[in-house]
């Protein structure tokens, strides 16, 4: 970790709220990024975003500074985002229901048929991952990571999340194909 | 050339019919390791920034950290956003093998149910069904008789419901 940083966090943890901005202004970008490539909702993405950097400061103190900074945050936003998956899932399952019994006006109605995986500003290709196989192709695309630190912002095995990255990948080159935008190279494994 | 595609189609084969993620993971990088054009394919991100949003596509989205600073504000003496205690992850018979020992479970308790129904459950009547008939007792009466110097036996059999008698006369030898 940056020496900067590392007195950043320090000083964040004696109360200074203030040099917290830093950090913020500095991850905010790759934050919203992955939230994005998760959740597909810019909204979601907002709050999610919002949700990571004060749920990271008030745990500073279990940060261990030897580690990187970088990849607690995004493990955090990672925890923050999937669970917005679930409780979104959780809440159109009982809207549902609810909505079987009621009469409900059609603006509503429509809201219950939205699932993150129909989003307008997702691409074909990118809907037909898991949310773990999209987080997994964000951290490597964006971020550069490699298998095993995905695997530990996932909270999974290196080879799971290399099987993840593996699977991703299929699924979007063949999305890109039957779109007819992907490059023309044919490989042979193909 | 030719003999590397069938090699390349039997491996992806093998990955999706491969049931756990650690046999899936090294059936790829096995593979890999021997077939470059897969290595490359695998390490190109050729189209896929495209399809991904970047932090750059985000730049332009205000400063987020005064409602960050209201969050916390918020959420300093509550509870909501506080990271559960990390765990060290144990490797045990049902994190490691989840999907083996799942599956060896449901194995033994289908055969158990099946063994329960065939011998068990099979030989007990069930309601209305008439029980087979025992056989009925009989009466048997051994006499040991000595007759011109020589040792017999005699078997008397009666059949209680029979209204029959078999009298069985033979020598014996002592």
């Amino acid at each position: 970790m940056l020496k900067k940083e590392k007195l950043i966090i320090q000083e964040c943890l004696k109360g200074n709220q203030q040099e917290f901005e830093i950090l913020i202004k500095k991850y905010q970008p790759h934050v919203m990024a992955l939230a994005l490539n998760i959740l597909g909702d810019p909204d979601d993405a907002l709050d999610a975003a919002q949700d990571t950097f004060a749920q990271a400061y008030l745990n500073l103190h279990h940060f261990d500074l030897d580690r990187n900074f970088k990849n607690w945050l995004m493990g955090i936003a990672v925890k923050r985002s999937l669970d917005r998956i679930k409780k979104r899932k959780s809440f159109l399952k009982f809207f549902n229901q609810y909505s079987k019994n009621m009469e409900l006006s059609k603006t509503y109605k429509s809201y219950t048929t939205y699932r993150i995986e129909e989003s307008p500003i997702f691409r074909q290709c990118i809907k037909k991952l898991s949310p773990k196989e999209r987080t997994a192709l964000s951290l490597k695309i964006n971020e550069g990571y490699r298998a095993k630190e995905i695997g530990e912002i996932l909270n999974c095995s290196e080879n799971t999340a290399f099987v993840y990255l593996f699977k991703a990948k299929q699924k979007i080159k063949r999305a890109l194909a039957a779109e007819n935008l992907g490059s023309r190279e044919v490989n042979p494994c193909e | 050339m030719r003999i590397n595609q069938i090699m390349c189609k039997l491996t992806k084969f093998l990955f999706w019919l491969a049931p756990i993620k650690k046999w899936q993971a090294r059936i790829l990088r096995g593979h890999f390791r021997m077939c470059d054009s897969c290595q490359k394919a695998f390490e190109s991100d050729d189209n896929l920034k495209e399809v991904l949003f970047s932090p750059v596509d985000t730049t332009h989205i205000s400063s987020i950290s005064p409602e960050v600073m209201q969050k916390i504000q918020q959420n300093k003496n509550k509870k909501t956003l506080q990271l559960p205690q990390k765990q060290q992850r144990r490797f045990t018979l049902f994190t490691r093998w989840q999907w083996v020992t799942a599956m060896t479970a449901g194995f033994l308790l289908v055969m158990g149910i099946a063994v329960f129904h065939l011998f068990v459950l099979e030989k007990q009547p069930k309601p209305g069904e008439k029980l087979h008939p025992l056989p009925q007792p009989t009466d048997v009466v051994i006499h040991y008789v000595k007759s011109g110097g020589k040792h017999a036996r005699t078997f008397i059999v009666k059949e209680n419901k029979a209204n029959r008698t078999f009298i069985w006369f033979e020598k014996y030898e002592i």
